[in-house]
């Protein structure tokens, strides 16, 4: 090849890189600025972080003992590789398949900025969340005296206790502090989605590009899933088919509080299906139909910002490409040793 | 002679990134507040709160609460529920005709929330 052809061929390949830099998908920079994510993790006064409050958190959450019959664990509902759920519609607990729960379990991603716990938002601490999941009949099904009993027996529990919080003594409330220290280190780790918000043009691809704008334009899906953790942390009926009141049984006379549900943060999304409160959509394909229908069923309590998308296909594969890039990098977690 | 005060709820734009609770009816706001718009933050992490937490009326005075979010909002205390308001809307006037402190809330957003402390004049 003669030097005057590759002179020629390296100017083609230069018109073509600026070519498709200007047909570089437009982007709001302003708005990229509101998902960045947060420098520090925010605790509350009352149970401070400490790395051995961590550390006795992590091994209860791993030790299937909290529960009554010693065969579920936390970690059997919310599995780090599925963004801390578990691919099935209804939680089972250890009434197992037969009864499972009324709802789906959630992720337990960047709970330490969230102040409702549940779909429906019952609990406003963490710590009662847990103390509800250990006693609850279809959950782990324990008795605080049981619990408190076994923890109390166990030598290396009384070590970790004793690290943890300068003493022996063990109560139901210090194992749910724990247990809430350590959920909330659990930070979405970063994304491709990040990186792209950082700067990097290459993190994510055009198609995803332009789904973040879809997102945040025709979807409207930003009026929600708003912020870094795209939750608004609010209650909506989104219009799913279901029986199930969530908010509404808290709030019966509260005509917007009925089928509402909390907004659920949709970082590492392509990971957790199925999606909903019930599990009742398979796939991630399937809840933008769902959006783009503006949902399945029109009632009173609908949130009136539900409409019909009338989303193009490729705005449809934009979307979904969007919400593939929000999908961690592996998050290593450790299985932490068991005390005896 | 009673007043009626409007409370409107903005959303900023982009740029702001905050949405902003206006007043009309000065006089009746808090003197901390005098001749600015009490800003209505949107958290970092994407909750809407309120960043006026108080404000002080007469007893008997009503509030039109005017939404100009750009999503619905559901204002309610204990004593009363306005409903959705879609995005532009305005609910009917809302006496206070009770002195003492008042947790006024949207029960959609739970975190934008005011206590209006109405006095007797």
């Amino acid at each position: 090849m003669t030097t005057e052809r590759m002179a020629t061929m390296a100017l083609g390949l230069l018109l073509i890189l600026s070519f498709r830099s200007t047909m570089a998908t437009p982007v709001d920079h302003h708005l990229l600025e509101k998902y960045k994510r947060p420098i520090t993790v925010p605790y509350p006064d009352d149970n401070p972080t400490t790395a051995e409050k961590q550390e006795l958190g992590k091994t209860l959450f791993f030790d299937p003992r909290l529960s009554k019959a010693k065969n579920i664990s936390c970690l059997s509902c919310h599995h780090p590789g599925m963004g801390w759920e578990m691919g099935i519609a209804k939680a089972i607990g250890t009434t197992g398949i037969e009864k499972p729960m009324d709802r789906k379990a959630q992720t337990l991603y960047n709970l330490a900025w969230s102040d409702s716990f549940f779909w429906d938002g019952r609990a406003e601490h963490l710590e009662n969340q847990i103390l509800t999941a250990l006693f609850a009949g279809k959950a782990m099904a324990n008795t605080p005296e049981e619990l408190v009993a076994r923890i109390k027996a166990n030598e290396g529990y009384r070590h970790l206790f004793q690290k943890a919080f300068g003493k022996v003594e063990i109560t139901k409330e210090r194992i749910a502090m724990a247990i809430a220290t350590y959920v909330r280190s659990l930070i979405s780790p970063v994304a491709p989605f990040d990186r792209w918000v950082a700067g990097d043009e290459s993190a994510i691809s055009e198609k995803a590009k332009k789904g973040f704008m879809v997102f945040n334009g025709k979807a409207r899906c930003n009026l929600c899933h708003s912020g870094w953790n795209f939750s608004d942390n609010a209650f909506h009926d989104t219009g799913l088919s279901s029986n199930d009141v969530g908010r509404g049984k808290q709030f019966p006379k509260v005509m917007a509080m009925q089928f509402a549900f909390k907004t659920p943060g949709l970082r590492d999304i392509a990971k957790r299906a199925p999606f909903f409160h019930d599990g009742s959509l398979a796939s991630l394909k399937d809840v933008i139909e769902f959006y783009d229908h503006g949902g399945q069923v029109k009632r009173a309590s609908l949130s009136p910002d539900m409409k019909k998308l009338s989303l193009s296909r490729s705005e449809k594969e934009n979307l979904y490409e969007f919400l593939r890039s929000l999908s961690s990098d592996n998050s290593h977690v450790s299985i932490p040793d068991m005390v005896f | 002679m009673f007043h009626l005060l409007t409370l409107l709820i903005l959303f900023a734009g982009a740029q702001a990134k905050e949405f902003q609770l206006l007043q009309a009816g000065k006089a009746f706001l808090d003197p901390s507040l005098e001749g600015r718009a009490a800003a209505l933050n949107q958290d970092p992490d994407g909750t809407r709160a309120l960043a006026l937490k108080f404000l002080k009326i007469h007893k008997g005075d009503s509030i039109v609460f005017k939404n100009r979010d750009i999503v619905a909002h559901n204002v309610a205390s204990d004593d009363f529920d306005l409903r959705v308001q879609e995005t532009g809307s305005n609910s009917a006037p809302q006496q206070f005709n009770k002195a003492g402190e008042h947790l006024v809330h949207c029960m959609i957003h739970p975190k934008m929330k005011i206590v209006i402390k109405v006095e007797d004049p």
